[in-house]
């Protein structure tokens, strides 16, 4: 129903995400990061999600796995039917078993995201082991063969290294090797190249497109790169302020933007070819999430807003060709 | 970036890499090698007392009461005419033996309660003012209490004292749980499907050790001297065994004519402690430099 037909559907998608919301309640009130959002992802494709920092990207990532929203004092409400089954109804051991071996994530800092205690190896075996049941010899051989596929190099080494004698390239690696180690069907990759240098991340973006096409998993990039999601997502969704303001396929997203917060993502990216002496910017800054404006919540920055703006919240709406934006008053196709 | 990223890996750098250099560090580490020199021989001496002592420690002998330090009674005799050298010689073993039971109890009670309050947000408000209770009391005070109700044996010191001392251990497991909690890896492993129980044993716990063996070597020292304090108010080892508290506690009426009944198991708790509590420093300077003043 939410569904944005770039091509299309012959079954269901494999991600279904329904009117998600997550909140917090805080000493000064409650908070909702992530305010009623709505996606599909497809069997095998990539969905970039951006927005700025702050926006609810990461948090929506943690909540498709019952991650957030999930301790006292927090909210976690919607509908996540993850291929064929709502993971909002099972119980937190099956949702034990769906992470990691059905839905895997990396992070954005690689660097932290290994127990610097224990081998690198170890780390991946005990994931294989704990998901696949296979006996350690087993489990040993097939971090042989992650660590190979995501090429590092003399990985009979690496395994028994720990995650300080390797670099942050190589530390993502390793992450993506755990995170692919049980073949997931879905991979959330949460800013995985914001903390490498640029030739590492092209290095980085490559191997996950490879290895995407190898196993047919779904890949949802979080990034506010909007340069990788360019090169490698085949539809984007924006978010703005916990709400998605804008969904489309990447090339037509790019070309045309509909939301004027889009376009002025877009348009604050520098390009080479002009000689620009100061940097474009949106004014004015992401409202705080404690006092979050009326209407829709990009009015007080928005050159197009009117009485309609500042009154009612604009809805997700489907144009024809499987675009989908929040506004009131549209950019021209 | 990079050395942003660089001195944060510096930072946290794990104990495992650090095993040879901490190892190396704590061998420079002047105060430390003293320490623990000295509480190894003490140590020694507890497990050879019998070997050690010259004389039968219960044996009394009306002629040579309190008889000042000599070739044959080499700390004196006491009241009874008992020889003091052999007696402060086997009275070591209830202080080490109370000291490494009490450190053992409190090491693991205030893992589990620190663990379990750091890591689980709801038990965090009942188990912390549990703790806070009991801390409200001076450590030394709640003891006294506890062994008085319990009533005077060294197994009661060791609860007594383990009461005492388990909340204060699990504070600080409580608060490394709390940071390392809020680690990515944490996060990361859970990700990748692992049970609460799995991230804290494998991932939150052995990240939490160096505060935690500093820790355990300061209430090593403590223990030792709150043994001797309730044996010296009759609320730990009753006589006729041996501790160094009650050995103070019989020469307290001869401290004029006899000082050395309490000189020297007062030298031996005060040694003890010391060393102890070098090593503990030592252990604090070399696993935890944050802490360190200056």
């Amino acid at each position: 129903m939410f569904s944005i037909q770039g091509k299309p559907l012959l079954s269901a998608p494999l991600l279904q995400v329904c009117d998600l919301r997550v909140e917090f309640t805080t000493e000064d009130g409650t908070i909702a990061p992530v305010n009623g959002i709505s996606f599909d992802l497809d069997c095998g494709e990539c969905v970039g999600l951006v927005g700025e920092s702050g926006c609810g990207k990461s948090v929506t990532a943690l909540s498709l796995l019952r991650l957030a929203g999930a301790r006292p004092g927090m909210g976690l409400s919607g509908q996540i039917l993850f291929d064929g089954t709502d993971l909002m109804q099972r119980s937190e051991r099956e949702m034990e078993r769906i992470r990691g071996k059905q839905v895997a994530m990396i992070f954005q800092e690689p660097m932290s995201a290994l127990n610097p205690l224990m081998r690198v190896g170890e780390q991946l075996i005990e994931t294989i082991v704990l998901h696949d049941g296979l006996s350690r010899l087993a489990a040993r051989n097939r971090a042989l063969e992650m660590l190979a596929r995501v090429r590092i190099a003399a990985p009979e080494r690496r395994l028994d290294e720990y995650p300080y004698q390797m670099s942050g390239g190589m530390l993502q690696r390793v992450m993506i090797a755990i995170a692919l180690c049980c073949q997931p069907k879905l991979l959330i990759a949460d800013e995985p190249t914001t903390a490498l240098d640029v030739t590492i991340q092209a290095q980085v973006l490559d191997l996950l497109r490879e290895l995407q096409r190898e196993t047919g998993m779904a890949l949802l990039l979080i990034t506010h790169d909007l340069g990788v999601v360019a090169e490698i997502a085949e539809r984007v969704i924006v978010m703005y302020a916990g709400q998605i303001v804008e969904g489309a396929p990447t090339a037509e997203l790019f070309a045309t933007p509909r939301h004027p917060y889009t376009a002025g993502l877009l348009r604050s990216v520098p390009t080479l070819e002009t000689d620009t002496a100061r940097l474009w910017a949106i004014e004015g800054n992401v409202p705080s999430l404690f006092n979050v404006p009326d209407g829709c919540r990009f009015h007080p920055r928005c050159d197009r807003t009117d009485g309609l703006c500042r009154s009612s919240a604009p809805p997700l709406t489907t144009t024809a060709h499987g675009r989908q934006a929040a506004c009131h008053h549209p950019m021209a196709g | 970036m990079t050395t942003h990223s660089g001195a944060i890996r510096a930072a946290t750098a794990p104990v495992s890499r650090r095993m040879p250099r901490t190892l190396r560090r704590l061998l420079h580490h002047r105060l430390f090698v003293i320490g623990a020199v000295v509480f190894t021989l003490v140590v020694l001496v507890a497990i050879f007392a019998n070997a050690i002592a010259t004389h039968s420690i219960t044996k009394m002998d009306v002629h040579s009461r309190m008889r000042p330090p000599s070739a044959r009674f080499l700390f004196g005799t006491d009241a009874f005419g008992r020889d003091l050298f052999s007696r402060t010689v086997v009275g070591s073993r209830i202080s080490i033996e109370v000291g490494v039971m009490v450190a053992l109890t409190t090491g693991a009670l205030g893992t589990l309660i620190g663990a379990a309050s750091g890591y689980f947000r709801w038990l965090d408000n009942v188990l912390m003012r549990i703790v806070d209770a009991l801390m409200a009391f001076p450590a030394l005070l709640l003891a006294l209490g506890v062994a008085a109700a319990l009533g005077p044996s060294a197994l009661n010191a060791v609860i007594a004292l383990s009461i005492a001392y388990v909340p204060r251990t699990a504070r600080i497991v409580r608060g490394s749980v709390m940071v390392v909690r809020s680690m990515l890896y944490v996060d990361a492993s859970r990700v990748a499907g692992a049970g609460h129980l799995r991230v804290i044993c494998r991932h939150i716990l052995p990240n939490c050790l160096a505060p935690l063996i500093v820790q355990i070597t300061f209430i090593f020292g403590y223990a030792i001297l709150a043994e001797a304090i309730l044996s010296y108010l009759g609320l730990g080892t009753p006589p006729p065994t041996p501790s160094w508290g009650n050995i103070i506690a019989d020469g307290r009426d001869f401290i004029i004519d006899a000082p050395w009944i309490t000189i020297f198991p007062g030298l031996c708790i005060s040694i003890t402690v010391l060393s102890l509590n070098l090593m503990g420093d030592g252990l604090r300077d070399v696993l935890d430099p944050r802490q360190t003043l200056a």
